[in-house]
Parts: C-alpha cells; structure tokens; sequence
C-alpha cells in the first residue's frame, strides 16, 4: 500500500529580485543573457511553507544530486516519484520569470523512461487562476534532471507549484505550497 | 559539468544580494509601527527605481541618434492627414498624457492615453498589454485609422521628401534604401503596387523608424519622488522628511502594504507586477466586462509578426521572445488589464483603461466599495474586497499616492524640437 504522510514545514527563504536570465542549461544562445528590460532590482525577504505529501527524509535531495540540499522535495501522489526542484539562481525572483532544475526519481529505484514526460505549473487556488506563461520543461544532462523555464509567479498570496511525471500514459503530480510576498 | 557551475555563480551572486539595504524596525515612525516585518520590507522594495534594462530586441534602443530622430518623429504631425501627433495623446505639458478619459485623434479611441513615462520599463505595452517592445508599439497608433491614421508608407515617404527628416534618418540607419526612392512609379506613394520585395524593404525601413520611436522613450523616466527619499531615509534609520512624506502620506503607505492590499499587485518600485487583473469593473451593459482585454491580447501578440520573437526583432530567441511563445491564453484572462504603475499617478488622471474614474479620489472611493464592479464571479480577482476605510484613511492613501510622482525628465528630452526656439540649441546629451 502506498502511504503518504503530510507534513508541514516551514521554511526561510529569501526572495532576491535579480535581473534575472532565462538562460538555464549553457546551451543558450547569446541573446539569452541579456536581462529582461523589466527587472525589478529589488529583494524581498519572505516566509515558504512547503506542504503537501512529504516524505518525512526527503527535506534534502538525494546524494549525487545535481540539486542543492535547500531544494524542496516531495513524493508524487500516487508515491511513484521522488520529485525535487529549486530555483536556478538560489531565489525566486519577484514578479519576475525564473527557471527551476528539477530531478525526479523512481522510488523503487528503476531508471526514468526515456519518453518521460514532466510538466511545471503553478496556480493561486484563492484567486482562481494560475501562471499567465507556460513554462518549458526541458530535459537536462543528469540522471532525471530537468529544466523547467518560464516560472512566473506573478502575485503575492499562496501558489500551489505542481510538478507532473508521466510514464507510459500515467501521470503523477507532485505539490507544494508557496507563500510569495 | 556546465549546469552545476551555473548554479554556483547564481547563488553566490544571490547570496551577495541579501546584503541590500533594509529597513530597520527600530527607527521606525510612530505611524509604520503596527507594520509586520513583511509588511516593512514591502516598503524597502518601493526604492530605488533602478535603471531602465537593456532591450535585446531593439539595437538602436541606447543609440542618442535614434533617440534624437525618435524625438522629432513623435512630435511630427505631417504623418497624419489630420495633424496628430504621439505627441497629440502624449502631451509632455500633462506628464505625456491628454486628460481626457478616452483618447482621442482622428475619431474616439476605447481607451485611456497611459503617460508614456517610464514605458522603457514595461513588459507589456498597453492596457492590455497588446505590444512586448516598445518600438513595436508604435507602429499601432501610426496606423490606427481612430488614432493618426496613417500607414508605414506615408511615414517613409514624408522622412524621405524631407531633407531634414532624412538627413537625421541616414545618420543613424545609412543611406534611404534606393528601392524605395527612384523609379518612375513611386513605390510609397498612396495606394502603390509594391512588389514582394520592396515590400519587405518598406517594413525592414519601418521597423527601424519605429526602434527610433523606442530610443527616444526610453530617455523618458521619471526622476527622484519624494517616496524615494523617504524610503532612502528609513533604511538609513533617519526620520523622514515631512516635505517628503508627512505623517498623513505615512499612515496611507502603511494601509498600502497590509489591510489595503494594494501591494499584492501594484509591487516593487515600479508599484506594478507588470501582468494583468481583473477589477470586474461592469462593461457598457451595467452588468458583466465587455472587453476582452487580455485574452484578445495574448492571441495578438503571438501572432503579431513585429513582436519580440518575429523577423523584425533584433534578438528573436531572447528572453522576451521566449516569453511570448510561452503566453498563456486561457478563457481567465477575458477582462484583464495590466496593473498600471503609480509612479507619476497624481500626474495622469483619468483613471483605468477606460477613464471612468477622474481623481485618485474616485479610484480610492472604489476600492473602498467596490462599486461600478460586478460582484466577484468567476472573472475577477478574489483577492478584492471593500476595504471600509474611514474618511480619514481614504486621504491617506491618496496623499500617498501623490507622493510618487518623481521630477519629469530633462527638459531638453521632452520638448518638440523642430520648434523654433528648440532648433538654435540642439539637444546635450542627457
Ligand atoms: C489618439 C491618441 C494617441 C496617439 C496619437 C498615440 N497614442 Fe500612444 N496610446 C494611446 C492610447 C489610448 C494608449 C493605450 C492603448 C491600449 O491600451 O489599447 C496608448 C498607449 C501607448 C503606449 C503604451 C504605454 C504603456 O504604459 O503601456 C506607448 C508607449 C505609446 N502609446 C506611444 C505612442 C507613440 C510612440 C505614438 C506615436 C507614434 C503614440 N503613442 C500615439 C493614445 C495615443
Ligand atoms: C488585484 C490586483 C490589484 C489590487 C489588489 C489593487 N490594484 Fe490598483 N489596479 C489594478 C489594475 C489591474 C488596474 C487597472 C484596471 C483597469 O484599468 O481596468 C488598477 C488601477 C489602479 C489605479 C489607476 C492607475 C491609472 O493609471 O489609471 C490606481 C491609482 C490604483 N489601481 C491604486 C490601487 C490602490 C490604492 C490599491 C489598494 C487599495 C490597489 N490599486 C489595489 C490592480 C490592482
């Protein structure tokens, strides 16, 4: 029987407004280095709580992992996947668009399908709507790595950030709570 | 491997940014005190606005010569056949806005004439947000039958008949394409036959006048506001000045960031996120929205083929382009408008995208009751409820609101110069 226990924490984190690149992976063309003509430049100090199914040891990502021991992970809700991800730059930048790198693995242990499909999305459950861009998701050189870009959250209030794993015409979501100031 | 050092240069660089100023609670004026810390650091982001960002998509965007070519050309009324300018809407005297609640050029528009101030800034152009470049923007009211109702043809043939016009012209872009001068048929003419290719000659010429455009409102920021030296002097742990922010304007900032909530859309120093809402103001029916407004947009500009990811862009796998191909349309769009920024807002009335509200006053009034709003179905933002503020408080917020209207720009930036007295001293660099 798969098991999920939810579990709340809550976590420190520090928004920075950088001018932020798209750029994610090195592969990007030179353009994509120039800042966005709207950045902000301002910094932002707020308070994350990350909820949803949790495995109580999965705060720190895996060994081996691409991902910094600060990314947030969680099981997928069917407890297929172990999902992992963090903003590129450390931050998530204020009303501004940003890239995260995510990993996913099979918790019992077998290799990701090649033809693995993975979403990245975010909503505001209270206002009823979700992100104004649909963000790439982008396959990375490292084992289940991915690059998701186009994040956008716009607003300040709680967004519901969802990951999606899909194998073989089956997808899973992964979630967590996001407070934005 | 490449990824990782990525991520190692982002971080630190995002760990050297932690150090930016705060405000320290401490020093704080009686009436910031009952702020949360949150709540305290939302008002130390309202401060410095900071340089206007480069724009990929434009290679003339920093050239002073576009920009002093893009200054004659939005003052000049020989585009139009009925005389209007940009300057028309865009009247340096009012903030670069008209004052009317609709603009009007040739006939009626549906919309209010924004301040052009601090459009470089912007991430969407317009209400609706229409436009991901300023340069492309300008080709709209070029073109508008309602607003000059001119076309791209005429503008060429006027820059090219004019020796002055042209002469400005080919110092920034070379010489007149000569496809587009000789022949014994005038392929700008009214009404000409173009073939293929001089078509493309016409738009490629177009889009440099229009990146012109663009040059020359991107030297239209608006300067130092009061709120900026307020800000300044909390994260010094000074007091502030009363000339900046009296204690009326203080207690209006602290309803703006916590029970107001104003903050959750109009952020940062630009006071926009720069993305779209949805008041649920009624539409000409009395009852629900009318204009589509953003989910028109969204369709517009993907398809657009002047916009950042298109042949005419300078950087069409920039960011920006990305960013439009990543556009989200979707049926909660219908009725959105851009969050407008406030800085100059005591300078631009009327309000909203339509001008149905003519002081700050009326639009305090608004999100006191939220009357003129249809109630919060399905379309509008649930974050909006009456504030109930008392008679008191409404002032506060707007003496607030005024005190973030910066200095306008240089002088020499925002005159007409092909007027007599412009033309003896030609404008310094700023
Ligand atoms: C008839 C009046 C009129 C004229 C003439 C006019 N505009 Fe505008 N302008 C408007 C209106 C109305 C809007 C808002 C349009 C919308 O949202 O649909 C606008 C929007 C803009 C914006 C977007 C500002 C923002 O904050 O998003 C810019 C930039 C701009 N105009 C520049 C120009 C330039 C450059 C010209 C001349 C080539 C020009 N305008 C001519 C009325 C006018
Ligand atoms: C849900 C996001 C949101 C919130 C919260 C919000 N605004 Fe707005 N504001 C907007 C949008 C969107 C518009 C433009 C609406 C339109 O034109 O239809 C606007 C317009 C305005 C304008 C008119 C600006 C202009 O140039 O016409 C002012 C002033 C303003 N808001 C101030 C405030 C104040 C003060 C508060 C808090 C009491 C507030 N807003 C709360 C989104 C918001």
């Amino acid at each position: 029987m798969k098991r999920t226990r939810r579990l709340h924490c809550v976590v420190h984190i520090t928004l920075t407004v950088a001018a932020l690149s798209l750029a994610g992976c090195g592969d990007a063309p030179t353009e994509q280095a120039s800042k966005d003509p709207s950045a902000n430049g301002a910094s932002a100090q707020t308070e994350a709580s990350s909820g949803g199914t949790q495995t109580a040891a999965g705060q720190d990502a895996a060994d081996g992992s691409w991902l910094s021991s600060g990314a947030r992970t969680a099981l997928s809700a069917d407890g297929t996947y172990r999902v992992a991800w963090e903003p590129i730059g450390g931050v998530i930048p204020d009303a501004e668009p940003f890239a995260i790198a995510i990993e996913i693995e099979r918790v019992d242990g077998a290799p990701l399908a090649a033809d693995t499909v993975v979403l990245a999305d975010a909503e505001m459950p209270h206002h009823g709507h979700g992100m104004n861009l649909i963000p790439e998701v982008k396959r990375a050189p490292h084992a289940g790595a991915f690059v998701a870009e186009g994040m956008l959250l716009h607003m300040s209030g709680e967004w519901v950030v969802a990951i999606d794993v899909g194998e073989g015409g089956v997808s899973e979501r992964a979630q967590w709570i996001l407070h934005v100031d | 491997m490449v990824v990782a050092t990525l991520l190692l240069d982002a971080s630190a660089l995002a760990l050297s940014q932690e150090s930016a100023p705060k405000i320290a609670r401490a020093t704080l004026p009686a009436e910031l005190a009952l702020l949360t810390d949150e709540e305290v650091a939302r008002i130390a982001r309202m401060s410095p606005l900071p340089p206007i960002a480069a724009d990929a998509t434009n290679r003339f965007a920093d050239n002073v010569e576009a920009a002093r070519f893009g200054q004659r050309l939005f003052f000049e009324k020989r585009f139009s056949p009925a005389g209007v300018s940009c300057a028309t809407c865009h009247d340096p005297a009012r903030a670069f806005t008209d004052g009317r609640p609709l603009a009007q050029g040739i006939g009626e528009t549906r919309r209010n004439s924004p301040t052009v101030l601090d459009a470089g800034r912007r991430r969407w152009l317009g209400w609706d947000g229409k436009f991901d470049s300023l340069w492309s923007q300008a080709l709209s009211p070029i073109e508008n039958p309602v607003e000059m109702g001119s076309d791209r043809a005429t503008v060429l043939r006027t820059i090219r008949d004019d020796a002055e016009l042209r002469t400005q012209h080919e110092a920034v872009f070379g010489a007149f394409p000569s496809e587009l001068s000789s022949a014994s048929t005038d392929p700008l003419q009214v009404g000409a036959q173009r073939t293929e290719a001089q078509q493309k000659v016409v738009d490629q010429t177009t889009a440099n006048v229009l990146k012109a455009l663009g040059a020359y409102q991107r030297k239209l920021t608006s300067g130092e506001a009061p709120i900026d030296r307020a800000v300044a002097a909390l994260k010094a742990g000074q007091a502030v000045a009363a000339s900046d922010l009296d204690s009326s304007a203080l207690r209006g900032m602290a309803i703006f960031v916590s029970r107001g909530g104003c903050y959750q859309c109009h952020r940062g120093p630009s006071f926009t996120d720069e993305e779209f809402h949805n008041l649920g103001f009624t539409g000409a029916n009395g009852r629900v929205a009318d204009d589509p407004a953003r989910l028109a947009a969204v369709d517009f500009v993907k398809a657009n083929p002047w916009n950042a990811a298109g042949a005419f862009s300078d950087a069409p796998s920039s960011p920006k382009g990305q960013m439009v191909r990543a556009l989200r349309r979707s049926g909660e769009l219908f009725g959105q408008f851009r969050t407008p920024p406030l800085r100059s807002v005591a300078q631009t009335s009327p309000y909203m995208h339509d001008g149905r509200l003519g002081t700050l006053a009326d639009v305090v009034h608004f999100y006191d009751t939220l009357e003129g709003a249809s109630p919060v179905g399905h379309h509008g933002e649930a974050v909006l409820e009456p504030l109930g503020l008392t008679e008191a408080e409404r002032s506060d917020l707007i003496r607030f609101l005024e005190s973030l209207s910066g200095k306008t720009p240089n002088p020499e930036w925002t005159r007409d110069p092909s007027s007599p007295d412009a033309r003896t001293s030609p404008a310094p660099e700023r």
